[in-house]
This record gives C-alpha cells, sequence and structure tokens, in this order.
C-alpha cells in the first residue's frame, strides 16, 4: 500500500466523518444562491469561481463545528500513519471542492 | 524505518526533559525527566490533574510544547508520531472512528486482529461491530489490544485499565508482560495497584515534577499524599 493511496482512504475515511456538515452547507449554497441566479439567466462560467469563493470561506464554519462535535476524531489519524490535522484537512478541502464542482455541474446540467 | 525500530531483537531507549507547560497561571509540568526502554513496563502516577495525559500528549507529539525533547536512542524526534514504527498512542476518550467496523480499523492500523485477541476468544464475535455497538470495557479492551499488537518500538497508554472488567485485567497483564518482549510501554492509570504491580519503573508526577520511585514505592506514594495509608 503506497503512502499516497493510503493517505488517500485516510482523507476518505475522515470525510465520511464530516460530510454532513460539508455537503450540508453545499447543499443549501446550490440551492440558495446558484438556482435563484441560474433562473435569471446567468452563465455559469460566471458564477462558478465565486461560488466556489463562498464556498472555502466556509471552512472554518466545518472546521469550528467539527472542532466542538468531534474533538476526539483525530487520536485514530495520528496512531494510523502518523498523520497530523494539517494533512488530513488539506486533503478534506481539495475533496469537498472537487465534490461541490461535481454538484454544481450536475445542478447546471438538470437545471438547462 | 518500521522494521529498523520495531524489530524483533531491536533495543531503544525514548527519553523526554524539557517539557515544561502551564495552564494560565497554574505551572502543570516544570521538571521532567522519562525514561522507557524496550523491555520495560513503566507506570505513571499522580493525582487528577496533575498532567499525566499532557505529558503522554507531549511525549506522542500531538500537544506541541516549546523546548519539549523527546528522543529515542539519543536522537530528538519531535513529533514523534510522525515518525512509522516509532510509537503509538492510546488517549483516555474512544479512539476508533465510530462508523468503522473493528476489522477495517485494524487493517488500517496494520493489526493481525485474531493474533491480537487470541488470548481474548469471546471478542472475536465482534470483529465486524463498530465501536459504538459495544460495551465501555470490551471497546477500551479491544482498542489496548490493537495498540499493543501495532508493530510499534513503544506504545503509550492513557487510562488503559477503564471499565475492563478483572478477569480481562489479569490476561491483559500477561498480554502486556509478553509485548514488553519487543517494545516498551508507558502507561498511566489510576488504578495503582495494577500500575505498581506489572511496571518495573514507576514515575509519580507530583507539582509538576516527576519523582522515580524507589524500591518501596507505597511508602513514598503515602509521604507525598497520593495514598492514604
Amino acid at each position: 500500500m503506497t503512502p499516497l493511496f493510503t493517505w488517500m482512504r485516510a482523507v476518505l475515511l475522515f470525510y465520511r466523518g464530516i460530510a454532513p456538515f460539508t455537503l450540508g452547507i453545499s447543499v443549501l449554497l446550490l440551492g440558495v444562491a446558484l438556482l435563484p441566479l441560474l433562473h435569471e439567466g446567468q452563465a455559469i462560467g460566471v458564477l462558478l469561481p465565486r461560488l466556489v469563493l463562498l464556498k472555502l470561506l466556509t471552512g472554518p464554519v466545518v472546521w469550528y463545528l467539527t472542532e466542538r462535535t468531534r474533538p476526539h476524531q483525530y487520536w485514530f489519524y495520528y496512531n494510523y500513519l502518523g498523520m497530523g490535522r494539517r494533512r488530513l484537512w488539506a486533503g478534506v478541502g481539495v475533496l469537498d471542492t472537487l465534490v461541490f464542482l461535481a454538484l454544481a455541474r450536475a445542478v447546471t446540467v438538470l437545471y438547462s | 524505518m518500521l522494521q529498523k525500530l520495531a524489530g524483533p531483537k531491536a533495543t531503544h531507549v525514548l527519553e523526554a526533559d524539557g517539557i515544561r507547560l502551564s495552564f494560565g497561571s497554574r505551572e502543570v509540568l516544570t521538571d521532567i525527566y522519562l525514561r522507557v526502554q524496550t523491555g520495560q513496563i513503566v507506570g505513571l502516577l499522580g493525582r487528577n490533574g496533575c498532567g499525566k495525559s499532557s505529558l503522554l500528549q507531549t511525549v506522542f507529539g500531538a500537544r506541541t510544547v516549546a523546548d519539549a525533547s523527546v528522543r529515542v536512542d539519543g536522537k530528538r524526534t519531535v513529533p514523534a508520531f510522525r515518525i512509522p514504527g516509532l510509537l503509538n498512542y492510546l488517549p483516555q476518550v474512544p479512539m476508533l472512528p465510530a462508523n468503522l467496523s473493528l476489522r477495517k480499523s485494524a487493517r488500517l492500523l496494520r493489526v493481525d486482529l485474531a493474533q491480537a485477541t487470541a488470548n481474548f476468544p469471546e471478542l472475536r464475535t465482534h470483529f465486524d461491530a463498530c465501536p459504538s455497538e459495544l460495551s465501555g470495557g470490551t471497546a477500551r479492551l479491544l482498542q489496548v489490544l490493537l495498540m499493543l499488537h501495532a508493530r510499534t518500538a513503544f506504545s503509550l497508554f492513557d487510562e488503559p485499565f477503564t471499565g475492563i472488567m478483572p478477569v480481562h485485567l489479569e490476561t491483559l497483564a500477561v498480554e502486556m508482560q509478553q509485548a514488553k518482549q519487543r517494545k516498551g510501554l508507558l502507561l498511566s492509570d489510576p488504578r495503582y495497584e495494577e500500575v505498581l504491580s506489572l511496571c518495573d519503573v514507576v514515575y509519580l508526577l507530583h507539582q509538576g515534577r516527576l519523582l522515580k520511585l524507589g524500591p518501596n514505592p507505597r511508602a513514598q506514594l503515602r509521604d507525598y499524599g497520593y495514598l492514604a495509608s
């Protein structure tokens, strides 16, 4: 098992635990921000960078919520490949942004 | 690195000093020198809130303390948890992901679950259960066994005996004695009877200082007010 593969598995496992927060925010952003703007006829190419920025700005909220609700979640990852918080959250940031982009694309296709 | 550190014939020394920690104006850790080596079970006693968990977490590397020096065989290793095969740590709180079966958790931690539970056959029925489906004592025992059987040179345990029933404690003590042949163990637990009978070396954390107890630890524990009688 390569370190990269193991890291990806760890990030996926960690992401499963915080997905209710991150996906909830994604759905909220797409429903409240993207859909009305698409309805007004704005192009997705213009909207997407702003939406991604908005999504990234919600990162600290997700981090705060998970720290409050699951403060002990890191111990397993410390023991599993010596993986600290920064490496986990870096992976989650990339993964969650990709998931958000995929959801935004799906909404656009369904709407058009 | 893992082979080198956790090999069957390897002997290693883990040392920690220079650890100073304060919470507000209260100095918790001031004068610390801790030493654990392969073949030893080292106990850490102290009153509630005296900093035992903080000390273990600092040695592990999860708690960042300026000027803390953690060395293995004389080489500085901070944070220690990043070094593959060096050490693992069982915190007081549940460690395993709640939504992952024990079998999968063990695989990720690279532990042979069947081998780890060989002396506890009743645990085999729980392999596909998630930690949230187990009793507190059973979950604790399984976590201790996973840490104990992981291929690391050192294992750190914070209150490993909490919730574990006496008959299992006896078997667990035998397991720890066997495990120390290949690694060094550092544990902290309020069950001082178990700690004193199991450990080769016992430290008392008292008013920020780490004191190595001598051949009559009970008398010293009374002197320092840890035991009443």
